[in-house]
């Protein structure tokens, strides 16, 4: 083949992705009456084209019962949890904390740490590849995932109060105070892992993650600090079962 | 369906709370992340999942989205790191094996399975901004928006891709 045929080829291609002028397509036209190579090659690259549009045609259905469920899923979701992307305050303190303290009773660890975005495995693997795009949203999502867990639970948790709760509230305050130990332990390993890496992504890394353990351990403070006042308000409030709720005295986390 | 505004207005409205406004993103944008997921993991199947689980995983965090104007941008980029994490997982599983590919699943017999065969052995960097040729509207400005690139390495993508498809499936047989 020689270098003419090569750019005719080329052309080719543009030409089927409708990027060429009309000049362009006379040129390819001259060059196909005398070269037979380049007539078959032409040939062929419109039955690739056509099949191409024909997988695609097929897939139709496919896409649009897809793109179907998946608007299912989304309203779903969105009935489920229809705090999760509204600026809704969230109650006193003391409805927060009630929400965390429900979230700790239902399972602390299978809860934030659990969910996808936040997984442990998933913070290595995300932030050993993420484009740095991505690893700047990082600390920003971690707070918006831990907000809407609590608002989550906030919601769930305001139908099932009851006496046995303060008693649970008790036990999980504990076993917070050992998570947030056992986390502290997890980042500084992790950082001492990252460290061994190559020296332009280490410092990066370790920046982001140094960030991202200072807020966890904020959020982990204040949390428990929330499930501590809950805990005496629940006791101060023994006698009633019902958790009276002033929508007016909102505060943000 | 009337006309209700931009990316931007709409994802403002979701963070106020409305979820229609997040399914029109979503009817907006789905072909786009359908094609991305088909690009990266060659197989059908995976691309619908991994659609619904991008979509999802973006109404959760539209608070963290910073540029309220770039909702198809970020949401690509939502469904490319899934995409990426998926095949990564699915690799550590299948790690003894030295070379790991994607299987196509139940794939019905088609008429155009050498096609299917060729488009599933191109290298990722070519099969992307193919399928999204032919699956989101051939709109050459979009793609290469979407994927990063210049407009010149988009085409350059695609002579690649459509002369290494033709040695595939001509030079091969
Ligand atoms: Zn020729």
């Amino acid at each position: 083949m020689d270098l003419t045929c090569k750019t005719i080829r080329e052309f080719m291609a543009d030409r089927i992705d409708g990027l060429l002028s009309d000049s362009e397509r006379d040129k390819i036209e001259l060059h196909l009456q005398g070269c037979d190579g380049c007539r078959a090659y032409w040939d062929q690259l419109q039955k690739q084209d056509r099949k191409l549009s024909d997988w695609a045609s097929s897939l139709e259905p496919e896409l649009r019962s897809g793109l179907e469920q998946t608007l299912a899923a989304v309203r779903t979701e969105a009935g489920r949890n229809p705090v999760a992307f509204s600026h809704r305050r969230i109650g006193f303190p003391y409805q927060q904390a009630i929400a965390a303290g429900f979230l700790l009773v239902i399972g602390f660890f299978a809860g934030i740490f659990g969910t996808q975005w936040l997984s442990r495995e998933n913070l290595r693997t995300q932030a050993d590849t993420l484009n740095p795009n991505i690893r700047a949203e990082l600390t920003a999502e971690i707070l918006a995932q831990v907000r809407t867990e609590m608002e989550q639970a906030n919601e769930q948790t305001k139908q099932q109060l009851g006496k046995e709760f303060s008693q649970k509230l008790k036990e999980t305050a504990d076993s917070f105070t050992q998570t947030l130990n056992r986390d502290r332990e997890w980042l500084s390993t992790t950082l001492t892992v990252w460290e061994g890496k190559r020296n332009e992504e280490r410092a990066s890394l370790y920046r982001d993650m140094a960030k991202l353990a200072k807020i966890t351990e904020n959020e982990f403070v204040r949390t428990r600090q929330y499930i501590n006042q809950s805990r005496t308000l629940i006791e101060n409030d023994r006698s009633s079962d019902r958790i009276s709720e002033d929508p007016t005295q909102g505060s943000e986390l | 369906m009337p006309d209700v505004g931009s990316d931007q207005k709409l994802v403002e409205r979701c963070r106020r709370g409305d979820g229609r406004a997040y399914e029109e993103l979503v009817v907006r944008h789905y072909r786009s992340v359908y094609a991305l997921c088909l690009g990266i993991m060659a197989n059908t199947e995976d691309a619908g999942d991994l659609s619904q689980e991008s979509f999802l995983a973006g109404f959760q965090k539209i608070r963290a989205l910073r540029e309220t104007d770039r909702f198809g941008h970020w949401i690509l980029q939502i469904a490319r790191n899934l995409c990426i994490d998926t095949i990564r997982k699915r690799r550590a599983l299948a790690k003894h094996q030295a070379d790991y590919r994607p299987t196509r699943q139940d794939e019905s017999p088609h008429p155009s399975i050498d096609i299917l065969w060729a488009v599933e052995t191109l290298p990722e960097d070519l099969r992307i901004p193919l399928l999204m040729f032919y699956f989101d509207g051939k709109d050459a400005d979009g793609i290469a928006e979407a994927l990063h690139i210049s407009k010149s390495n988009l085409y350059q993508r695609m002579r690649s891709a459509r002369a290494r498809l033709y040695e595939l499936l001509v030079e091969k047989s």
